[in-house]
């Protein structure tokens, strides 16, 4: 009653947020202990990877994007569009000096 | 809006129904969290340039900061994320004792952090790391110059992730005197809710800054 | 037309009369009335951005510095540069038009977040101040652009103040963004598709979504600066290895957008305008709205044409170039679409339909003139020269001010319920074409001939178009202070305009004129777009 169906989040999800909340400590233990292995020029791709499926699973779960409604999920869709382009095109200057 | 009887469902005078309002809350929010996220990419993008231009110096200068530390105010930090995913979903099932706890514990979580990260830069101004406002650059690894660009970025990120912390903070104590009255369901329902987004995202972004400025160069 | 439809008897409750006082206007909540407040503010920032260019206007008349020493000159232009840019051109048609009428357009009783409406004019008018405060605390000499190092390490003057005002009102465009979006996704009334929507309602909707994206780019490039100048955190500092060509990327980031932040709006009023005064459905009517969408996006990857010879990467500059020439197409079709709704139409010239007149063949050129400068190699010539004044001096003064006179004339029966007097606008319109063209076009040829940009002083040369330019000047000046005045005796002497006084369609003519506070008793059923003229009683 107090939400749109689609928003809901039934008594059944607790479960998910916390067994999500252990994977996000499982990944930051792993970009963590990442640091002591010597991974050369995959180090930082990977320590970015585990940084960015942190986000995702945060986006997802806590902030109930995969519930959301198509608009809403095309919001999110675009500020990451909008970031690519200004680091592209920045980068498209720093990277051919 | 005026106090009513529970289960009254109100709609502010501009829409037509509870449904369209909870759209446009939640539509409204998620544009602003667009500029924000907008607004950190800039400074992001500014430490990317550089750390591409000064890769081994930014390195060893970011081997200087307390990363376990901050690893351990990131688990903080995480678990406040859950803590108020938890009240959301309380307080959408009507559970008020427990939305309520849910909050507080967030608050409480999120004051910690910025105890430790201000025990960090306390540590940090001691060791004369904290290049600016006329205190003396004790840095001793290589090219000191461009280290002091490093720890700019530095303060300036986590600067301002705190300034949104203390943002949210404000927020999330509002919200939980609304909790604690408890005045309209569907009401708080939504307002916690929308607090609860933006927590989300300070916690997004603390994991970025973390990521950026503690780990990548290690 | 026998009958004067254009008058009519004034409605008995409206918005203008639902309450009084004080208060009533500056705790209010209701979309029409916060148009109004920031109509008041935004016109008072004009005239202010209005008299340095007349202190400009005036030392240029002689090549030598006379009137004013160069560092009054450069600070007379920062100022001019950043009220005309944040105080009044950003903000203009949104604010005002935009808020009288995206509701009333979409068929809601007001935008979707009443009280963040009335937070965002607070937050312009905070601002505001801190402008006002850096005009008479000292100034600024660093032009509009804020460059740094200069900025942030030498500059003398209240830069921080005025960084601090563009920061603040910053907010304001994105409160207003966020709300015009989230109105138009979700308070359309019944029937009322996307394609229904007038071109008006898209252009906000656009300009909305360039507010919320790259408005925040600037903010945080302000407060970088802000840190950098008044802390000592190095950031752009080369001394500390930092760039000043990052700021100039971040800067544009946000600064090309905002081009068109200033000119979308515009072209969602001249469709309105050209399609009532052709009394014809606008031509392409899908490819109309698409190209404002178009226009939007590729706004967003060209921001690079203002760095060619900055020192970013000869590469980036070979490809920001193209992207740029991409930018003209959909700007092409806009044109020729408005050409194509004015063929074989029965063309009624009062003064709205002047005002936009005056904007096409205005953006015209100054779009043309855009791709010259958008030339990697043309540029390296022009850049910094009275050519790229004139550019956008079409644009944002013959393309933007005129459209927003336009509306201005367009709705002003709508907004107040009288008739302004229609010859005197009409003579408005003349004087502002004709002496736009004799200030600005002869800079044109100045740039072309190099004279350069930003300086109080010329070679002689060049006086006879610098003097040319300054009558011009004050032509303008007499052409924009007209309005002023009989605007301002219109609201007391003027006939009651009725409910529809052009015979438009679209739904904010179907309300009385002034509109009811809660603009329509019932949500309307909308049963077609928001042109059908053919449809003609
Ligand atoms: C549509 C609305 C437009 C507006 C309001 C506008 C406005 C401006 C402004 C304010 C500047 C000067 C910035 C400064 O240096 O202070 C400028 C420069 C420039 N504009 Fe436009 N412009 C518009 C369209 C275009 C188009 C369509 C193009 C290209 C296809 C273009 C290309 C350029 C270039 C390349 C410059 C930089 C020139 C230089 O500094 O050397 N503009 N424009
Ligand atoms: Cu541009």
């Amino acid at each position: 009653m107090s939400r749109p169906r689609h928003d809901r989040t039934p008594a059944s999800a607790t479960g998910r947020f916390v067994a999500l909340y252990v994977v996000l400590l499982v990944l930051l233990a792993a970009n963590m202990a990442g640091t002591l292995l010597s991974l050369g020029p995959w180090a930082i791709p990977a320590r970015l990877a585990v940084a960015a499926g942190m986000v995702a699973v945060i986006a997802t779960t806590f902030m109930r994007l995969r519930q959301g409604t198509v608009l809403v999920r095309l919001v999110a869709v675009m500020s990451l569009l909008w970031i690519l382009f200004l680091f592209v095109l920045t980068f498209a200057d720093f990277l051919t000096r | 809006m005026t106090r009513t009887p529970e289960h009254t469902v109100i709609v502010a005078h501009q829409f037509e129904n509870l449904e369209q309002q909870f759209d446009a809350d939640l539509l409204g929010m998620w544009l602003f969290l667009v500029t924000e996220a907008l607004l950190f990419s800039g400074a992001f993008l500014a430490l990317a340039v550089y750390y591409h231009q000064y890769h081994d110096t930014f390195s060893a200068a970011a081997r200087e900061l307390h990363w376990l530390l901050a690893g351990a105010n990131s688990v903080i930090l995480l678990t406040s994320g859950l803590a108020v995913a938890l009240a959301e979903q309380a307080a959408d099932q009507g559970r008020r004792r427990a939305a309520l706890l849910g909050l507080l514990a967030t608050i409480a979580l999120g004051l910690v952090f910025l105890a430790i990260k201000g025990y960090e830069y306390h540590s940090e101004y001691q060791a004369g790391l904290m290049p600016f406002l006329q205190q003396p650059f004790a840095y001793d690894g290589p090219n000191p110059h461009n280290a002091m660009l490093f720890y700019n970025f530095y303060f300036v990120l986590t600067g301002l992730h705190a300034a949104h912390m203390v943002i949210g903070l404000a927020v999330l104590m509002v919200i939980a005197v609304l909790t604690w009255r408890w005045r309209d369901g569907a009401r708080v329902a939504r307002q916690v809710r929308i607090a609860g987004l933006y927590w989300a995202f300070v916690d997004i972004v603390w994991v970025l800054v973390y990521c950026s400025l503690y780990l990548v160069g290690r | 037309m026998i009958r004067d439809v254009r008058t009519g008897p004034a409605p008995r409750h409206h918005y203008l009369n639902a309450g009084h006082g004080l208060a009533s206007w500056f705790l209010t909540k209701d979309h029409k009335r916060i148009a109004w407040l920031y109509f008041v503010s935004i016109t008072g920032f004009f005239f202010l951005g209005g008299l340095a260019a007349t202190l400009i206007r005036l030392e240029l008349i002689t090549p030598n510095g006379d009137l004013l020493s160069s560092d009054a000159y450069n600070r007379l232009f920062s100022l001019h540069g950043i009220v005309m840019v944040w105080f009044f051109l950003i903000p203009s048609i949104p604010t005002t038009f935009g808020n009288f009428l995206l509701p009333l357009m979409v068929g809601a009783r007001d935008l979707a977040f009443p009280r963040l409406n009335l937070l965002s004019w607070y937050v312009y008018i905070i601002g505001g101040l801190f402008t006002l405060i850096a005009a008479v605390a000292g100034g600024i000499d660093t032009g509009w652009t804020f460059y740094t190092p200069y900025s942030t390490l030498f500059a003398n003057g209240a830069v921080l103040a005025a960084a601090t005002g563009v920061f603040i009102v910053g907010f304001s465009s994105i409160l207003t963004g966020i709300n015009f979006i989230v109105t138009v996704h979700t308070m359309r009334a019944p029937g009322l598709t996307w394609f229904r929507l007038p071109l008006f309602v898209w252009a906000q909707y656009a300009t909305s979504l360039v507010m919320v994206l790259a408005t925040p780019v600037l903010s945080v490039t302000l407060v970088l600066l802000a840190v950098e100048r008044v802390f000592g955190v190095g950031i752009f500092d080369p001394s500390l290895g930092g760039d000043p060509v990052l700021f100039e990327h971040l800067f544009w980031f946000y600064s090309h957008p905002a081009v068109y932040i200033m000119i979308l709006p515009a072209m969602g009023v001249v469709s309105e305008v050209v399609s009532c005064f052709a009394h014809k459905r606008i031509f392409g009517y899908r490819v109309m709205a698409f190209s404002i969408l178009a226009i939007a996006l590729f706004g967003f990857l060209v921001w690079g044409h203002h760095m060619f010879v900055s020192g970013q990467s000869i590469y980036a500059g070979v490809a920001f170039s193209l992207l740029s020439f991409l930018v003209s197409v959909p700007s092409a079709i806009k044109i020729f679409n408005w050409l194509a709704t004015l063929y074989k139409g029965h063309v009624r010239f009062d003064a709205p339909m002047l005002f936009a007149m005056s904007f096409l063949g205005l953006f015209l050129i100054g779009g043309l003139t855009g791709v010259f400068v958008a030339t990697l190699a043309l540029d390296v010539q022009m850049h910094d020269t009275y050519f790229v004044v004139a550019h956008f001096h079409y644009i944002m003064v013959g393309g933007a001010v005129s459209a927003y006179m336009a509306a201005l004339h367009f709705w002003w029966p709508k907004i107040t319920g009288r008739l302004y007097p229609e010859m005197w606008a009409r003579v408005s319109a003349i004087i502002v074409f004709a002496g736009f063209n004799l200030t600005f076009f002869p800079q044109y040829i100045l740039g072309w001939a190099g004279m350069p940009r930003r300086y109080h002083a010329y070679v002689e040369d060049f006086q006879l178009l610098n003097v040319f330019s300054s009558a011009g000047a004050s032509m303008l000046a007499v052409g924009y202070l007209l309005p002023l005045i009989y605007l301002l005796w219109s609201l007391r002497y003027g006939a009651h305009a009725s409910a529809n006084p052009w015979n438009a369609r679209g739904l904010e003519w179907t309300v009385p004129s002034p509109p009811p506070e809660e603009n329509f008793e019932r949500p309307p059923r909308v049963e077609h777009e928001a042109y059908a003229y053919d449809t003609d009683a």
